[in-house]
This record gives structure tokens, sequence and C-alpha cells, in this order.
């Protein structure tokens, strides 16, 4: 097929999944203006109290916070923040993941056993709630919450992986490859590997929507990130408040965008997961 | 029956076991200086090294260990910093309310997700399985904390339905005798209707937040299960003898489809109980999650790591009821597979 | 002589998948008469499990009757707009493959059978109850009542498919389709099956489709034969005539196989070869020019149709 025609293919096949399309459109349309927007935008952390609660306006999309920031600028900063976070998490998890899977189904017996052992004994506790607990004894910041949730996410990524690695091995490929030479590692990770990522990925895509959920939720309860760092969940704590004096764009708009955020992820995890039932 | 269930308690009760260790460990073990966490950042050098002293922490690990374990078996969880009191005591003061709030959460999350869920499979890659779909996805990338405040604002602030969010009960209202911690069933059973009229104002905003959120795993999971048994022989059998669609949707499809519903309900339940920190704080709940947080900004290490016991415990009791369910719903696991062959 | 009625009229039946018409069936046409127990060979692919799915109007969602029309006593069930099969229980009833998958694992046994009954014989709840254990004893299950209160995966593979039987007989049908009934059963069993089976039709005075793989099973039990190949009918006769007379080069390819244990010679011209042509000829050892259009199923003689043009040229 000419490279045009599978081009052609390529995109009528996008667009009878509009799910996908969907999502991944909301990303490239966030990527973009967390790239390009800055350029044009205010300091998302200059003050004024001159101008503090002004409602959405033209010049300032989401109108104004207390301290008279522009929290369009500010939403667009957490933007970057946000979504990188969330997209480093599910990287994170599914590497350390898959690697701990891997070598659980790879080699079995005792280390498999005390590997899902641990899995288990994460799996226990629900994710918000063990990344909390694990902020509050390491310490505040961006980094620390990032491996707190991350811890939370792996076990998922171990257990897929381990599945599939439990399957893959029965097949006669891996018979095949063992005979030609191969060791345990360069089985694993250049012949089992490649056939097993698949559900993996797609779990990435959820993880990731959850990880944008969860700081945002941690940051919401003043835990891992803090003010004055722009950041969504961060947003809409502080304007919270601001609720009860009938503003509400102070905190909305910013929650608003975390949940498109988690849905891009979202739209593009449940589209690919349909794809294999 | 009840072989199956001591067993399966024995070997929880090992599991429990061996969560209080390792979260002993990991409390323990994790950076930071722990005298100086629980006297918190205004406290003096003195006040730190009373503490140090107070609570055992200049004892060895092994020792620690070993007063801790002491503790545990007496069912002390440890000593609140901030109240003074047991924890194991305040938690338990707590459970009730978070379990009102779980169960009915969950009770209209099932409400929702399970019709949902079975017509999406039903109508599998048609306009209602994608409409059902795409809730589902709204429901998962949802933020519980913005759909609160949302939900707040305008049910509270603009139309005043909706009482504010201080909590279960109106402040000053006296609440029925506590027969089952549930407000909604202790008012009922006491003939306090108009308590109960006021539960259920007070508990109508934050069970439709979590339910919004919790009917997403409920859909997907129904839907997925659903799709699995509609491939399944025994259907194709029950439509050749001429069975309703109804009936099919029932005794056919329902009970071999509900092993992992029943699974998924049972953990998200469980998680509920113990993991339900921001809309507990959101609406000042007074249960386990708020308790949590509280615990955490002050640095109450003693009640976090009781809080932590609790959610790990309530996690493998979860386990151990879903297992005894299960034997209800399908007689492969109640009566084991022995098979006659005459 | 009395003409025997045709229960069962098959004309012209095509069913296919994807964009195809025709591509598991193609334009099948076959009588069942009253009483008659009918066997329908094929391999694994030959379309036999889809031709009585289509009957049942059972065919799964992907997979659609494109042509034809199917007639129970004179009675039309193809709907001529939507190609859908409407048919009650009452009129074909089928025994599935796989007793135990065709069963629910979360319903006792007497309640599966007295569900069939319920529906079918608008029998009340106790009633049901009351016959369902009738009917388990009629197909051969010792001590229903035992039997009725048990779960499927607490039967052997042969008690399943009694019962599976049973719900299918409680339909009172006037066709039952059998589906490699026998199939994973010892050979002990297979005979008892088998006597069941006669026994239904002689008590009932259904007609029977046996279908299976096994050619010698088929001429123990059936009186006609059909033989499938690639969703098209090849030849279709009385089971003596398969054996001693058969027209067809893959019919006779099978008898010797049942009959001789000679190592056959295989022939493969790749499944291309005559694409729009005989559905066999890419195998046929006697195929000749005309195969390249696809044959017509026409009679021999009364009792005999055949689908090949080598056994056409031969007859005239």
């Amino acid at each position: 097929m000419k490279a045009r025609e599978s081009r052609k293919l390529a995109f009528a096949k996008l667009r009878a999944q509009p799910f996908l399309l969907a999502g991944v459109f909301i990303l490239a349309l966030f990527m973009l203006s967390a790239i390009i927007l800055p350029f044009f935008l205010r300091d998302p952390l200059s003050t004024d109290v001159l101008i503090a609660f002004h409602p959405p306006s033209f010049s300032y999309l989401f109108g104004t916070d207390k301290f008279g920031r522009d929290i369009f600028s500010r939403c667009v900063s957490a933007a970057r923040m946000d979504i990188a976070v969330g997209l480093s998490i599910a990287f994170s998890a599914m590497f350390f993941g898959v690697i701990i899977g891997l070598t659980a189904g790879v080699v079995g017996g005792r280390v498999d056993e005390t590997i899902m052992r641990f899995t288990d004994l994460v799996l226990a506790f629900p994710g918000f709630v063990l990344a909390l607990v694990l902020v509050a004894v390491i310490g505040d910041s961006v980094f620390k919450v990032g491996i707190a949730v991350t811890i939370g996410f792996i076990p998922y990524f171990v257990r897929l992986i381990r599945a599939e690695v439990l399957l893959q091995r029965e097949l006669d490929y891996v018979d095949a490859a063992k005979l030609v030479g191969n060791g345990p590692v360069r089985l694993a990770l250049f012949h089992i590997l490649p056939n097993a990522i698949g559900s993996s990925v797609v779990q990435a895509t959820l993880v990731a929507g959850w990880s944008i959920n969860t700081v945002a939720g941690l940051a919401f309860l003043g835990v891992g990130i803090r003010p004055p760092t722009a950041e969504w969940g961060v947003m809409v704590a502080e304007g919270a408040n601001d609720i009860a004096t009938g503003f509400w764009w102070t905190s909305l708009a910013p929650g608003f965008l975390i949940v498109v955020a988690s849905m891009a992820f979202h739209l593009i995890g449940d589209q690919l997961s349909e794809e294999t039932i | 029956m009840w072989g199956f269930l001591v067993r399966r308690l024995t070997t929880a009760f090992l599991v429990i076991v061996g969560v209080a260790v390792v979260v002993f460990f990991v409390i323990r073990v994790l950076p930071g200086d722990g005298a100086a966490l629980r006297a918190g950042p205004y406290a003096s050098a003195e006040r730190v090294a009373q503490i140090r002293k107070d609570y055992g922490l200049d004892k060895s690990l092994f020792s620690q260990f070993c007063v801790y374990i002491k503790d545990l078996s007496h069912g002390r969880l440890g000593t609140s910093m901030r109240t003074g009191k047991n924890v194991t005591g305040e938690l338990f003061e707590r459970l009730p309310a978070s379990l009102e709030l779980a169960f009915y959460s969950v009770l209209l999350a099932s409400i929702i997700g399970l019709p949902l869920g079975a017509l999406a499979a039903i109508k599998r890659g048609k306009v209602a399985d994608q409409m059902v779909r795409f809730f589902a996805v709204i429901g998962s990338s949802m933020a519980l904390f913005w759909l609160g405040i949302l939900l707040i604002y305008l049910f509270f602030y603009i139309l005043g339905w909706s009482p504010g969010p201080v909590g279960r009960m109106s402040v000053g209202q006296t609440l029925p005798p506590s027969t089952t911690g549930f407000i909604t069933i202790d008012a009922l059973i006491h003939g306090q209707f108009a308590v109960l009229g006021e539960a259920i104002k007070y508990l109508a905003l934050p069970v439709v937040t979590l339910s919004f959120v919790l009917s997403a795993p409920i859909i997907k999971i129904t839907r997925i299960a659903v799709l699995n048994t509609l491939n399944m022989e025994h259907i194709r059998t029950a439509k050749s003898i001429g069975v309703s669609s109804i009936d099919l949707i029932w005794r056919d499809v329902f009970r071999n489809a509900a092993i992992p519903i029943v699974t998924t309900i049972g953990i998200v339940f469980g998680y509920m109980l113990g993991g339900n920190v921001i809309v507990e704080f959101l609406f000042a709940w007074p249960g386990v999650g708020r308790y949590a947080y509280t615990a955490i900004q002050n640095s109450d290490i003693d009640a976090i790591q009781g809080f932590v016991l609790l959610v790990g415990i309530i996690y493998v009791l979860m386990n151990v009821v879903i297992d005894f369910v299960y034997m209800f719903i399908d007689p492969r696991v109640r009566l084991g597979s022995d098979q006659d062959s005459k | 002589m009395k003409k025997p009625s045709e229960v069962l009229k098959i004309q012209g039946l095509s069913v296919g998948v994807g964009d195809e018409l025709d591509n598991i069936l193609n334009n099948v046409s076959f009588t069942v008469g009253e009483g008659e127990i009918v066997g329908l060979v094929g391999e694994s692919g030959s379309g036999k499990t889809m031709l009585s799915l289509a009957l049942m109007g059972l065919l799964p969602e992907t997979i659609r009757l494109t042509a034809g029309s199917i007639k129970i006593d004179e009675q039309e069930l193809v709907e001529s707009q939507t190609k859908k099969v409407e048919r009650t229980p009452n009129q074909i009833a089928m025994v599935f493959q796989n007793p135990r998958n065709a069963l629910n694992p979360t319903m006792r046994i007497g309640s599966q059978v007295a569900r069939s009954l319920m529906l079918n014989q608008n029998l009340s709840r106790k009633e049901s109850q009351m016959s369902a254990l009738k009917y388990l004893s009629d197909v051969g299950l010792p001590d229903p009542e035992q039997i009725s209160k048990k779960y499927p995966h607490q039967l052997s593979g042969g008690m399943c498919q009694r019962v599976v039987i049973a719900m299918a007989l409680a339909c009172r049908p006037r066709i039952l389709i059998a589906d490699e009934p026998t199939t994973g059963l010892d050979v002990t069993i297979q005979a008892q099956i088998f006597d069941l089976i006669r026994k239904v039709r002689d008590d009932t005075g259904c007609s029977v489709i046996f279908i299976s793989h096994d050619l010698a099973s088929v001429s123990e039990l059936c009186e006609k034969v059909a033989v499938l190949y690639r969703g098209q009918l090849m030849e279709m006769t009385t089971k003596e005539r398969i054996f001693e007379n058969s027209v067809h080069p893959y019919s006779k390819l099978l008898v010797s196989s049942v009959s001789s244990a000679k190592q056959l010679k295989v022939i493969d011209r790749g499944s291309d070869y005559f694409s729009s042509g005989c559905r066999f000829a890419h195998r046929c050892p006697e195929v000749i020019e005309s195969c390249s259009k696809i044959p017509e199923f026409l009679k021999l003689d009364a009792v005999h149709s055949v689908s090949c043009h080598v056994a056409n040229n031969k007859s005239s």
C-alpha cells in the first residue's frame, strides 16, 4: 500500500474511534497551549490587589483571584506542571512495574512469591491514602509527591506484566528463542517484553489520568504541592472559600481543567482497552 | 461452609499481623526524626528530647517493636499527640460516620452503575453503549473535591436546597440513640422522622458527589462481565428454548456475571471506608478520613499509624466478606467441583 | 406410494460473514421428511454448525443470512425483508455441542428443565417441576430426584448431554437438531445416546438432524446422509447409497477413509483454485474444466441429489 493510502486508512480508522480522537485532540490542545501561550500571557505569580476578584472577561479569561492574579495564566502554567507530573508518574510506575513484573514472571519461584506478597500489601491501601501518608512522612515537594503516588501505581503494572509473561512463557517462540541460545535477560527483554507490554501501555494512559486527579487532590488538601505554586489543586483550595462570597471562578475554573486533562487520558485509555476486548 | 469461614479468617488474621509489622517498619524507617515530627516545628529542643523519652523513641528498634506488638495485642493503636486519647477509641468513634457515608454512596453508585453497565454490554457498539462509556469516563476523571465544591455552590449557595457542609447533622441537633451508628437507621427505628429527614438532607450532597465517581468502575466492570457472559454458550441454549429477554438477563446473565461485579463493589466499599479523605474533609464529615487528615496536618504519628493499620484491616476483612458472598452466588464455590461420574 | 410429508424444506440458503454473501453457506437446499433421521456430515469449517444455527435463528451478530427460504410444515421462517429467522421452539429445538457449557452453571438441573417446560408446554411451576423429573428419567438418567437438585459441574459429560436433550425435548419440537452430541464422550455412552435419539423419534415422531464429522457414527444412526464441504452441499442420499454407490468425489473419499485404512493421496491445489467454482475443486481428483463454475444441486433420482459436474456428466 502506498504511503498516502496507508495514511488515509489510518485517519479513517481514527475517525471511527471518537473517544481516541477527542482525547488526542484535547491533549494536543493542552500541549500546544502549554508551550506557546506562556509567551503571550501575564506572569502567573504577579499580584495586583486592585484588580482582585474580577469575573471572567475578555482580558481576564478566567477572571482574577483574591491576590489579583490572572487565573487563566495561572491555569496554563499549572497545566504544564500537572500534565508533566501525571505523565512522569505514569511512565515511572510503568517502568518500575514492568521491570519488577518481568522479573517475577520470568524468574518465578520464591522471587515471584515475594514480589506478589509485596504487591498485595501495597494494593491493600487506596492509592490516595497511601500517597497521603507517605508524603506526610517523607515531606512535601513535587518530587516526593511524585514518588509517593508512583509507588501506589506500580503494583498495577506488576500484575499486568506478570500475567502476560505467564501466558507468553508457554508459547512456542520462547522455547525456540531459548534453543537458539538466548539467556534469560535477553529472552525477557527482547522476546517476551514486546509481546507482553500491550495491556500495560493502555493501563499507563489510565494511570496518567488518575495521577493528575491524585496529585491535584493532595494539593487541595495542602499536601505535597503548596501555594503559591500554580497547580490546579492548589488553586481550587485557595479559591474554595471564595464561593461563600459568590466568586465561583477562582476554584471552579482550575478544577474544571483537572477534569478535562484527566478525561483526555481516560478517553484514550478507554478506547484502547475497548479494542482489545 | 463453616470450615471455609474459619480457614479464611485465620488467613486474614495472619495477613493483618503481616500488615501491622510492615506498617511499623515503614513508618519508623522513613527519613525524618520521629520525635521532631511529633513535637512539631515550633518545639524547643528540650520538648523534643522529652517526647523522645516519653514515646520510647530512644530505645532500640527491636524494643520499640516489642512495645508495639504488646500494645497491639491489647488493642491499643497508640496515643494521639493532639488529643492525648487512645487512637483505637477515636477511630472506632468515627467509624460509623464513614460507614454510613460509604454505604449509601456505594448503594447509589450500584443502583446507577449496574443497569447502565448491563445496558452498554447488551447494546455494544451502538449509541447507548458509547453514551454509557462516556459517562463512565467522566466519572473516572472527575475530581471529587471540585465536584463537591460545585454541588455545594449550586445546591447550597444558589438554590438553598441543601444544608451547608457542616457534617452529618445541623449543629445543636440531638442525635437519636446510637443503636447501629447509622443516623438514618437509628432515627428510623426510634421513630424520629424529623431527624431522619434532616440526616438525609445532610447526606444528600456528599453521597451524590461520591456516587457519581464510584459509579464509573462499577459501570466498567459490569459491562465487561456481562459482555463475557453474553458470549457463553448457555445463553444460546436459553434462547433456543425460548427464554424471554428479561428472564435471560436475570437468571442467565447476572448470576453468572456476578462474581467480578461483586468483587469490585466490595473493594470500592472497602476503599471508601478508610480512604474517603477528600469528601469527609470537604463536607466536615466526622469520619475516619477526616481524622486522618487532621492527624497528618498535625504530624500525629501514632494517629496516622493507627489509621493506616485500620485501612489495612478493613481491606483484609472486606476480602473475607467478598469470598463469603461468592459462596452464595456461585454453587461451584459453595459445593466444590465434585463430579459423580456414573 | 405415499410421499412422506416434508417437515423441513430448505431452499437456496446462503449465509455470509464480512463482505461476502455466501462464504459460509452457499445455496444449500435439502428436505427432511417426517420422522426421518438425517445425518449432516462435514469436516470442521464445512458450515454444518452454522447451518443449524441459521435454522434456529441463532446466528451470531456478524454472520448473516443473505438468501434462501426455510419452511417448516409449509410455514416460511425467513422474514423476506430483514432476512431474520423467526422460529418457535415448538418447530425446531437443538442439542448443542459441549453439553456442560450449554447449561447454566448457577442453576439447578431440575430448574433448567422445568423452565423449558414452563415456557413451551404452558405448565405451572409445580407441574413443570414434576414433569421435569419424568423427562430426566426418560432420557435415561438414574435417580432423577437427586439429579434435579444438582448443578451442572457436579455431573459427568454424558449426563449433561442427556439434560440438554431433555431441555430440547421439552419444547416438543417437530425437528430436533443434534450437533455433535457424542463428541468427547466415550463409545459406550455414544451408543446409549444413539438409542435415546432413536427412542425419541419413535415416541414423538419428530425428525432428527444429526450433525457430525464422523461418517461412521452418522451411518450407524441415520437413514439419510447429507455431505457438506466448505458451505456447499455436495451430495444427499440414503445411508446405503452413500456407502455403496456415492457419486461425488468428496463423498467417495470420505467413505474410503472410513472403510479402509489405506492411505489416501492428498491433493491440494490451493484454495484459490477455481475460486468462484465448485468448492471442492482444489482437492478433487476428478476435476474438469466445467468445475470452474459452481455446479447446481440436482436430483439424480427420487432419493439421490448431487452437486457435481462430473457426476452429472456420468448420469446423462
